[in-house]
């Protein structure tokens, strides 16, 4: 069994392992950086360590959210942190890997359990947002979850 | 094999290695320099730094790295005894191999893959030409049997020499060198201070099983030199006496063919230490002896304690910690910020608050500064790669380069230090490969025919200048000019603005070092421009001065460190930024109702005239891609300013409401122009606010931000928010400054200035103001006056229609303007006239006449321009407002010349 954690952006459920995550936390002041890519919502503090927000919704082709009482941020483990889980093959981590990142998401959801096994291909109806970002599908008790493709979700341009 | 070692222990043997490596390269050299005259010392520092590598690499099991050690030993065990005088193809040999060292050690686990043949061959061809019989081996064994070890003939003759007893000593890695809190170097070295360790290397065989080598202890076998007993060995060692077995020496001495020597107790009769030993063991320095080469004399060694005990005050320490607590001083550097803020103005509510906020400062202050002071290497790290560099540059290119280093001990931070290395070597590089002449050429010059490059560090400004300085050919101007135009760097127009100091810099200009080799111009070229952005990147400021023939100096100005930089805190469109106050020159605060005559348009672009001088400005709003705000003055609400320009202040007659007007006058419609430097040029960046100037930590940029090119880091401000740190270069790139534009509108400028001055000042004249009738008033110019006469009416004489009067004892035929022009006659009956007597030019001649007038008002300058009038008359120049009355200028001499010319 793995454990997702799980968020909505757009009402859609977005999930990625547990295991990745080393925190959930409530939004608050985040710096703007102008001039560099769009899904780059800004900078935060979080205890003495900038933290560079990915908004997911941008990331995924979708319009820039509102921020509300709901959004949160979704900070993940560096690899380091994770062992080198998030660097696939060759050429050790990534640039990047082993800087701290959080994603912007609308509202956060449970923890949902599901057999790793039971992933499926992401259906072609979620045309709408970047294919590329996702990696499966899990169907559970709280609807269909999507699950991220975290690698390329971060370092690929 | 090396595997069986702890990865730390091996970690550190590489680090000491390196260590050792780049310790001896200066004394390589000045062996080289010295010759024959070399002293021992430098010898056997070098000796001791490999033997000590060879040794730990023995201990790993590091087969390419001991044998090649083990020859460069040899061949320098040549050299210490005097039976190899240094050549400097012996030294290439020697340097090839301590490269070789150099490259094994950076990947130490794959050191065995290394090639290493090359060398191994030179290096043994200089021994087979010594007739040292190389790779010659004796056979030896304890004396109770036990193993048989192969040993390299001329270092067992050699330790025989020397009176020597061999023992066969293992040393248990974990329970006989880790656990006594000594690292395997350690272990060698303190074994190198009482013998010479002939070979080392981990005893596979006594490994049982390949699973239990991890948890089983390692046993190293050395085979080990000493005149000491086997007791004293055995303590020296720090081993338990069990661990030490003699070999058998008789057997030994008689298959290495070694006559016996003086014999018996080495205690009495010891030999100097062949590696500079321990003055506890060998009390008595003896003279003489097998051994030639003057060693272990008592200064030596006393200079050798001394180093070693003021090594001890020094720590090593790793990086990494450093950096980390240099993080925790940033955070509490921070912490101190924010305490400060909130506490405010409440400080004096709670007795003593004040007094332990100020101590809090002043520790966190200096801890601070001591612990960025653990950061800071001297530049002398870099400098001292440089004899060597240009050592192998002028071998290869026959030329003879000498280099002179000033200012080593100048200390900035580690990252920095680091960074400048790859664009100081391109320099250094440059010189000698393109800037000195060769020998002949230089000679022929009437220059000494060895060149020199100085190099020279020194502090100046809170700043490190480091300058490197050839005595070369210097750069031609004239060509890098040319080149640049053919290049299409710049324009032939541009060129020609351009002085011959900006001209020599055009070789960092990107696309500059793509010219074919431009060796014919003294080179300086290649890669020039990947200097300027290492140096820009690091804050830093790179210019280049040359005299053609002379030489050229390249400057280059750096930040102490990059960690802390106190900033100014700027605000834009509600967002804050940081600029280093490096890069801040001036703040001017431009007032709204000066923007309209201060700030103007050149080619598109907005400058400020700032004392006489063009800054091109730069909207952080617009540089950045931010929305302008503009705040209400009323409600203090925040809209988007729509103004196309600083001068657009569109006034309440062209569609705005009245309020423009009023905005106009308000305080927050002023400009905030902070001034930045970036290398020669200046430039305005306007923002709307400014803070206070507070001290940052600067954390790098997160490399998922891309393109951002503005920005050189972020910090963390004392309210806890995050801001970024404006780059003054990227700003100016990104604003697309082009400041040769802008020096030519400026020269232009001057220009027209001065044309403008000379045009004022030949407006200005000096005239004479008068009245012909009342209320009617004349000027003539001063200068075309000869005099002004006063008579009386009743003085003038008629002839007919003409009038004349006696001047100098002619008669003067006089005008009255009424005559000539449309204007008033004079009034009848006024008795007191005036006559202008006209200036006429060149000849002391009588004028044809006279002017008659009645008053005269005045002798003024004024500044006029002349508008023409309606009247026509003769003489008459224009009309004027001058002191409040319309004022026709006449020109008297034209006057007075048609008046004549009616005259008979």
């Amino acid at each position: 069994m793995t454990q997702y954690a799980t968020f909505r952006v757009n009402d859609r459920l977005y999930g990625t392992d547990i295991l990745s995550v080393r925190e959930i936390i409530r939004v608050f002041d985040i710096t703007p950086v102008p001039r560099t890519d769009g899904h780059i919502r800004g900078l935060i503090n979080l205890r003495g360590q900038i933290v560079t927000i990915l908004d997911l919704a941008v990331r995924l082709g979708m319009d820039r959210p509102e921020i509300t009482d709901n959004s949160h941020i979704v900070v993940l483990k560096t690899a380091a942190e994770i062992g080198t889980a998030l660097s696939r093959g060759s050429g050790g981590p990534p640039q990047g890997a082993n800087e701290p990142v959080g994603l912007l998401v609308d509202a956060i959801s449970d923890v949902v359990e599901a057999e790793s096994g039971h992933t499926e291909a992401p259906p072609a109806n979620l045309n709408e947002t970047e294919e590329r970002f996702l990696s499966g599908v899990v169907k559970t008790d709280a609807g269909l979850l999507i699950l991220l493709n975290m690698h390329d979700l971060l370092f690929s341009h | 094999m090396s595997s069986f070692a702890d990865e730390s222990i091996i970690s550190d043997f590489v680090a000491e290695s390196r260590e050792h490596l780049s310790s001896i390269e200066p004394d390589l050299l000045a062996m080289e320099q010295d010759g024959a005259a070399a002293v021992g010392e430098v010898i056997n520092r070098v000796f001791r730094a490999i033997h000590s590598i060879k040794g730990g690499a023995g201990f790993f099991a590091f087969e390419n790295l001991k044998r090649l050690s083990h020859a460069m030993e040899s061949v320098l065990m040549q050299v210490r005894d005097g039976k190899l005088s240094v050549t400097p193809a012996i030294m290439d040999v020697v340097f090839g191999a301590l490269d070789r060292l150099r490259a094994m050690l950076d990947d130490i686990q794959s050191s065995d893959s290394v090639p290493c043949e090359k060398e191994l061959e030179a290096l043994k061809g200089i021994l087979d030409r010594q007739g040292v019989a190389t790779g010659k081996t004796v056979k030896a064994k304890t004396k109770g049997g036990g193993p048989l070890f192969d040993l390299d003939a001329e270092g067992v003759r050699s330790a025989l020499r020397r009176g020597m007893t061999l023992y066969h000593a293992i040393a248990y890695l974990h329970r006989d060198v880790r656990d006594q809190g000594l690292t395997p170097l350690a272990f060698l070295n303190n074994a190198l201070s009482v013998g010479t360790c002939l070979d080392a290397f981990i005893d596979v065989m006594a490994i049982a099983d390949l699973e239990g080598c991890l948890e089983q202890d390692l046993p190293v076998t050395l085979l080990f030199g000493t005149v000491l007993e086997p007791e004293l060995a055995a303590l020296a060692l720090k081993l338990p006496p069990s661990q030490l077995k003699p070999l058998d020496m008789d057997a030994l001495k008689k298959s290495a063919k070694v006559a016996d020597p003086k014999k018996a107790d080495p205690l009495q009769a010891p030999e100097p230490q062949p590696v500079g030993g321990t003055p506890e063991f060998s009390p008595v320095p003896a003279a003489g002896g097998a051994d030639p080469a003057p060693e272990g004399s008592p200064e030596e060694k006393s200079a050798s304690k001394a180093s070693r005990e003021a090594g001890s005050e020094t720590l090593r320490v790793r990086v990494e910690l450093l950096t980390n607590l240099m993080n925790l001083a940033g955070e509490l550097v921070l912490g101190r910020n924010q305490l400060m803020l909130a506490v405010g103005d409440r400080r004096r509510d709670i007795p003593g608050l004040n007094g332990i906020l100020q101590n809090l400062n002043q520790v966190t202050t200096e801890m601070q500064e001591g612990i960025m002071q653990t950061r800071m290497q001297p530049i002398g790290m870099v400098f001292s790669r440089f004899p060597r560099i240009i050592r192998d540059m002028s071998r290869q290119l026959a030329k003879q380069i000498e280099v002179q280093i000033q200012g080593a001990e100048v200390e900035m931070d580690k990252s920095i230090v680091e960074l400048l290395t790859d664009p100081l070597t391109h320099i250094i590089r440059n010189c000698a490969d393109h800037a000195i002449e060769d020998p002949a050429e230089r000679r022929s010059k009437g220059k000494n025919p060895t060149g020199t490059i100085y190099l020279d560090a020194y502090h100046e400004g809170g700043q490190v200048n480091i300058v490197i300085r050839d005595d070369g050919r210097g750069i031609d101007p004239k060509k890098v000019g040319a080149k640049a135009v053919t290049k299409g760097l710049i324009t032939q127009a541009q060129l020609a603005e351009m002085s011959e100091r900006e001209i020599v810099n055009l070789v960092f200009a990107p696309g500059f070092s793509m010219a074919e080799k431009i060796s014919d111009i003294s080179g300086r070229g290649v890669g020039m421009d990947v200097v300027r952005t290492n140096t820009e990147k690091l804050g830093g400021h790179v210019e280049m001065e040359s005299v053609v023939g002379q030489g050229t100096t390249v400057r280059l100005q750096l930040p102490l460190t990059l960690a802390i930089i106190p900033s100014m805190i700027v605000g834009v469109s509600n967002q804050r930024f940081a600029i280093p106050q490096v890069n801040v020159v001036e703040f001017v605060w431009v007032k709204a109702s000066e923007v309209r005559t201060k700030v103007e348009r050149v080619q598109g672009a907005e400058v400020l005239r700032l004392r006489d001088q063009l800054l091109p400005l730069v909207r952080l709003a617009d540089a950045l891609d931010l929305p302008r705000i503009y705040v209400d003055p009323d409600s203090g609400e925040a809209a988007e300013d729509r103004r196309q320009s600083l001068a657009d202040r569109r006034g309440p007659g062209e569609g705005k409401s009245l309020r423009a007007e009023d905005r106009r006058k308000d305080w927050r419609s002023d400009y905030n122009v902070v001034v930045l430097r970036q290398g020669p040029n200046q430039f305005g960046v306007i923002v709307d606010e400014l803070f206070d100037i507070e001290e940052i930590v600067v954390k790098p940029l997160s490399s998922f931000l891309h393109d951002t090119k503005c920005f050189s880091g972020a910090t963390i401000l004392g309210d806890g928010r995050v801001i970024m740190i404006l780059d003054a270069s990227g700003l100016s790139n990104l604003a697309g400054l082009h400041f040769t534009d802008l020096q030519a509108e400026g020269k232009k400028r001057a220009e027209k200035e001065l044309e403008a001055r000379a045009l004022k000042a030949s407006r200005l004249r000096s005239v004479i103001l008068f009245k012909a009738a009342v209320g009617e008033h004349f000027a003539v110019p001063q200068d075309k006056v000869q005099r002004l006469e006063r008579i009386q009416a009743g003085a003038i004489e008629r002839v007919g229609d003409r009038e004349y009067i006696d001047y100098r004892g002619e008669g003067l035929p006089l005008i009255r303007l009424d005559g000539v022009m449309e204007v008033s006659p004079i009034a009848p009956g006024t008795e007191e006239l005036y006559v202008i007597i006209p200036k006429v030019l060149g000849s002391e001649s009588p004028p044809p006449a006279g002017i008659l007038i009645s008053t005269i008002l005045d002798a003024v300058d004024v500044e006029v321009d002349l508008k023409p009038v309606e009247i026509k008359g003769p003489g008459l120049l224009g009309s004027a407002m001058v002191q409040d009355h319309l004022t026709l200028f006449l020109d008297p001499v034209a006057l007075a010349g048609s008046a004549a010319g009616v005259a008979p």
